[in-house]
């Protein structure tokens, strides 16, 4: 616990900057756990007390989906839950990512490591928004009110783009470990 | 073969895909202008029965929707309706009508519309003027937003094409990553302030029209911006590996 301690304030001292992102970083890993937690929580409720779901999240109002066909209305939560979920887990990884470089000797396994799963993940998101966006777009052709829900998963192009830039400096991370560790060697 | 390769050939696909779409948006957007009111004006004289329906997405999930509706030579509609969540709008000014089965917006009272099959949206109808300033921002906005996409995907390449070539740490690769950064903090900057231009402009027509204000919902893209820090700091990993790697030259 004390070396954790020490840890963080070594960093603040070293790189303030760093972690005052990192700050940030941790106050939308929060929101976005809070409003992941706060739709699966209105979601079970609406289960048992079908008005919940006039009112699921920021006014998202979904009543007439629930009404329509139950089973659709939960596997569209479903995949809502799946994509802020992953948000969540990827600024999760940027925080350990953010925690664990060290500027002056940026190159480490685990680092290199972290990146090339936040890339994943990144992927990941990208694909599912566009899976959704095209299952919410054919539900909607057929009659179904989905009120905001393509708004509130976002834009899956950003993600992919994200996601192949990253893979790209995950595999030149992982040939800096390398050079740095000769340096090191040859020192 | 190499994953820099294939995630090259993406960003080029990405590059060429954008710019076609950039070419014929620009071309829809100048020569157009969005007033399909006014187009239609021309074409309209012994008309029996039309439909259309435009639509423009505007910022806080609104929208400005054009309505033509001709049925055996009656114009049933043919206006302008800007298409708001009713969760924007105080309550006090809602209350609810029967509201006649059609498929575009029926009065509910004064200039406030509702469509039969949307719960969550009022339709406001107005002139094309309360809109025009609107879009007009929106129009500076996309062509800014599609060269901003434009420039991040051509650093793109050309990093991925220094890494393809096996050139990784070099001072180029760090300041297109530094760039691509700034492009992406620019990007969330503008794209909040984009949305807080239009959302007064609206409000304020709202504001003389009907003597109400949205309530406000202005989203800000942290996506981007934490992205972009994030950039920042690989950025700055990379121009150390540069000078690892000089070092590591002259030890040689």
């Amino acid at each position: 616990m004390n070396t954790l301690k020490s840890q963080w304030k070594e960093k603040w001292v070293n790189q303030p900057s760093l972690m005052l992102i990192t700050v940030v970083i941790w106050a939308i890993f929060i929101g976005l756990c809070i409003q992941a937690g706060a739709l699966l929580f209105t979601f079970i409720y609406s289960l048992f007390r079908p008005i919940v779901a006039q009112d699921l999240f920021e006014g998202l109002n979904l009543s007439a989906l629930l009404e329509a066909n139950p089973w659709y209305y939960g596997g569209v939560i479903s995949i809502v839950l799946y994509i802020m979920g992953q948000k969540a887990y990827l600024f999760y990884l940027m925080i350990r990512v953010f925690l664990k470089i060290n500027l002056v000797q940026p190159f480490s396994k685990e680092v290199s490591q972290l990146i090339s799963s936040i890339s994943y993940v990144a992927f990941q998101i990208g694909v599912a928004i566009m899976i959704a966006s095209g299952i919410f777009k054919g539900m909607g052709k057929r009659g179904y009110d989905l009120d905001g829900l393509p708004q509130l998963v976002g834009n899956g192009f950003e993600f992919l783009l994200m996601a192949a830039l990253l893979i790209a400096i995950g595999i030149i991370f992982k040939r800096g470990v390398e050079i740095q560790a000769e340096n090191e060697l040859t020192v | 073969m190499k994953i820099t390769k294939i995630l090259l050939w993406i960003a080029f696909i990405g590059l060429a895909l954008s710019m076609i779409a950039f070419g014929i948006f620009g071309v829809i957007l100048f020569k157009t202008g969005f007033n399909a009111q006014e187009e239609e004006k021309s074409s309209l004289e012994g008309v029996g029965s039309k439909s259309r329906t435009v639509t423009f997405k505007l910022p806080m999930n609104m929208e400005a929707e054009y309505y033509l509706r001709i049925k055996d030579g009656i114009v049933l509609v043919d206006a302008y309706f800007l298409k708001i969540e009713k969760k924007y709008i105080p309550k006090d000014f809602l209350t609810q009508s029967d509201i006649p089965e059609s498929d575009y917006p029926k009065v509910m009272k004064g200039n406030l519309y509702s469509m039969p099959e949307s719960e969550s949206y009022l339709f406001i109808k107005t002139p094309f003027s309360t809109i025009e300033s609107a879009l007009t921002i929106w129009k500076a906005y996309a062509m800014l937003a599609f060269s901003f996409l434009i420039i991040a995907i051509y650093l793109t390449i050309k990093f991925l094409r220094n890494c393809n070539k096996d050139l990784f740490f070099i001072a180029q690769n760090s300041s297109y990553l530094r760039t691509i950064s700034y492009l992406a903090i620019g990007y969330s900057l503008m794209d909040y302030a984009v949305q807080w231009l239009i959302y007064r402009e609206i409000n304020s027509k709202l504001e003389d029209s009907f003597g109400f204000s949205l309530n406000s919902n202005l989203e800000f893209n942290w996506n981007y911006l934490i992205f972009s820090l994030f950039l920042v700091m690989i950025a700055q990993a990379f121009t150390e590996g540069t000078k690892l790697k000089e070092e590591q030259s002259l030890t040689i």
